[in-house]
């Protein structure tokens, strides 16, 4: 199927300044379980060279019928950022490939120490695989396509619990100091991906920063911005890029992050969330916040998994029903399609969009 | 005197001061006070508060991790001056995180919190087969069996790992919890319970010992 790529653009970039698209754009954010099942290769088959990886990446947008382009690796630097630092530190052993589903590196076992943490060694991204080949991969669909990926870092609180584990909710009360220093040093990489990615995928237009850190049932909002917020607002000052922040957490401190990074002089551009589920709690987020985009409207682990294809349908319908007709909107089932989730459903979701989502809005 | 001590403990709990709560059971004890009381009067109470600012948004995991670390401790000073009858285990827990997937995060922050809660919990750590659960529970029949996941793959397993306890008689309830699991799937993978953090999981897991319903 050959799809319409500047359309995709065009329709993102008119939602992105508030402009009227020709229908509501979908995203879907791709990881390694979808692109197993669609391209039928396993991980390491798909990653193993930057011309397979873009085809694939390639492969999997067009059939999900999407308007973006995710690379089809996770999209942010966690995950495969564990197998980087497993590799600058000597310890590949401590990361667990998986053939079908996003593999992970087992956590806290190389931050189990003091001494540990001293001497972390910070993964070198123009150098450790697989980055150089995920960002030849960008840059080969960006000469193809037009398209690309988000710049997606992770800004600490993932990176935190892969390389300390649980400890690191202990250190919140025991060993702040200790913990501060593992931040730094998640944000040094961090940034060392950020600069890997400008020069070997050029510069990206925002960051798609993942903020776990910020749900209300792991740590307070002061904790939360002491150790993840903080360095969120220092990258997008320092890079000087609009954020898209993403936060799958079930139970999101959405408001309290945005009005904190705008107090700090940080744009945020887009909200990507599945939670909370309730339709009417958007809407008020919406007036609240008329110029953030939303990106959501569907949660991986309850219509996408549980449901019919009807089910899926009526959300999308009643999200894009109460949320579309004021544009910055974006359809998102959200996070990573996981296994478990029916191809029927994702499907669903990109014929409930094209029937139900383009503008003018007009439902029932 | 009694009274003194347990609101002192209770505040020493709340105030997560490890070395003043063993010194003040250690002066308990030595007064003679009745192990069980300080338990019941002194430490529950204070777990439960705990809990209940957890609840309401005042406390997060890090406070009920380490308040499991502090209790878990305060009881194993307590337990060596009961009469055996008296220091049996609020129950026996199994847990682990099923196979496929290495996360263990939430799993261990739970296994703290029933530690302090009074349990004994034999953690199997992670990408844990049906056969280990089974074998384990075999070997330690436990009250309640804990298994989580993060990973959609992993839910499978879990529905795997009931399937075969129920196939082996092993009539022990099952409770769910992590990123991959909801109160929707729970109920198709045939779990029991289903915990959306380690003290939802507390609670369900004293619930279904006590033989209440299950599934919050």
């Amino acid at each position: 199927m050959i799809r319409d790529y500047q359309a995709c653009l065009e329709r993102t970039r008119a939602v992105m300044l508030g402009k009227e698209p020709d229908r509501v754009p979908l995203y879907f954010l791709t990881s390694e379980d979808v692109a197993a099942r669609i391209t039928g290769l396993t991980v390491r088959e798909m990653i193993s060279s930057p011309e397979v990886l873009a085809d694939k990446t390639i492969m999997v947008n067009n059939f999900l019928g999407c308007d973006n382009m995710a690379l089809v690796t996770n999209a942010y630097c966690g995950p495969f950022e564990g197998l980087a630092y497993a590799r600058a530190n000597g310890r590949e052993d401590v990361f667990v490939w998986k053939d079908y589903t996003t593999p992970f590196i087992r956590e806290g076992l190389l931050c189990q120490t003091e001494e540990d943490i001293e001497n972390l060694v910070i993964p070198d991204h123009s150098q450790t695989e697989p980055w150089p080949t995920f960002f030849k991969a960008i840059k080969i669909i960006q000469e193809k396509t037009g398209m690309g990926h988000q710049l997606g870092p992770s800004l600490t609180w993932s990176n935190v619990q892969m390389l300390r584990g649980s400890q690191a909710y202990l250190d919140v009360k025991l060993n702040p100091d200790l913990l501060m220093k593992l931040c730094e040093k998640i944000y040094a990489s961090q940034w060392d991906y950020y600069e890997a990615y400008c020069k070997m995928a050029g510069q990206p237009v925002s960051a798609f920063e993942c903020s776990y850190a910020f749900n209300r049932h792991m740590l307070s909002f002061e904790d939360a911005w002491k150790f993840e917020g903080q360095f969120i607002a220092r990258f997008a000052r320092e890079t000087k890029l609009p954020l898209i922040i993403h936060n799958c957490g079930f139970k999101p401190y959405h408001i309290e992050l945005i009005e904190k990074l705008w107090e700090e002089g940080v744009s945020v551009i887009a909200l990507n969330a599945s939670h909370p589920l309730d339709i009417d709690w958007w809407v008020d987020f919406r007036k609240r916040f008329p110029d953030i985009t939303i990106m959501g409207g569907l949660h991986v682990s309850a219509e996408m998994e549980n449901g019919t294809e009807e089910d899926v349908e009526n959300r999308v319908k009643a999200f894009i029903k109460k949320l579309g007709p004021q544009g910055r909107l974006i359809i998102t089932p959200t996070c990573c399609m996981p296994w478990r989730v029916p191809m029927y459903n994702i499907k669903a979701v990109t014929h409930a969009v094209e029937k139900y989502g383009k503008y003018p809005i007009d439902i029932d | 005197m009694n009274d003194t001590y347990f609101s002192t403990m209770k505040e020493h709990v709340l105030a997560f001061n490890e070395a003043a709560l063993l010194e003040i059971i250690e002066k308990a004890l030595n007064q003679g006070v009745a192990p069980a009381d300080i338990i019941s009067d002194g430490l529950s109470p204070g777990l439960e508060m705990i809990g209940q600012k957890f609840e309401v948004g005042e406390y997060f995991l890090p406070e009920l991790m380490l308040s499991g670390n502090i209790m878990k401790n305060a009881l194993d000073k307590i337990r060596p001056h009961m009469l055996i009858t008296e220091s049996k285990m609020s129950g026996t827990v199994l847990l682990g995180t099923a196979e496929g997937d290495i996360h263990y995060i939430g799993k261990n922050i739970f296994g703290a919190v029933l530690e302090g809660d009074g349990y004994k919990v034999h953690d199997l750590g992670v990408d844990v087969s049906p056969q280990t659960f089974l074998g384990k529970a075999k070997e330690v029949n436990p009250d309640i069996i804990g298994i989580s996941a993060l990973i959609s793959v992993a839910v499978s397993k879990i529905a795997e790992t009931i399937a075969l306890l129920k196939e082996n008689n092993i009539q022990t309830k099952v409770i769910v919890g992590g990123a991959a699991l909801t109160r929707e799937n729970t109920k198709t993978i045939g779990a029991d319970g289903y915990g959306a953090d380690a003290w939802q999981g507390l609670r369900i897991t004293r619930e279904l010992i006590a033989g209440e319903e299950g599934i919050r």
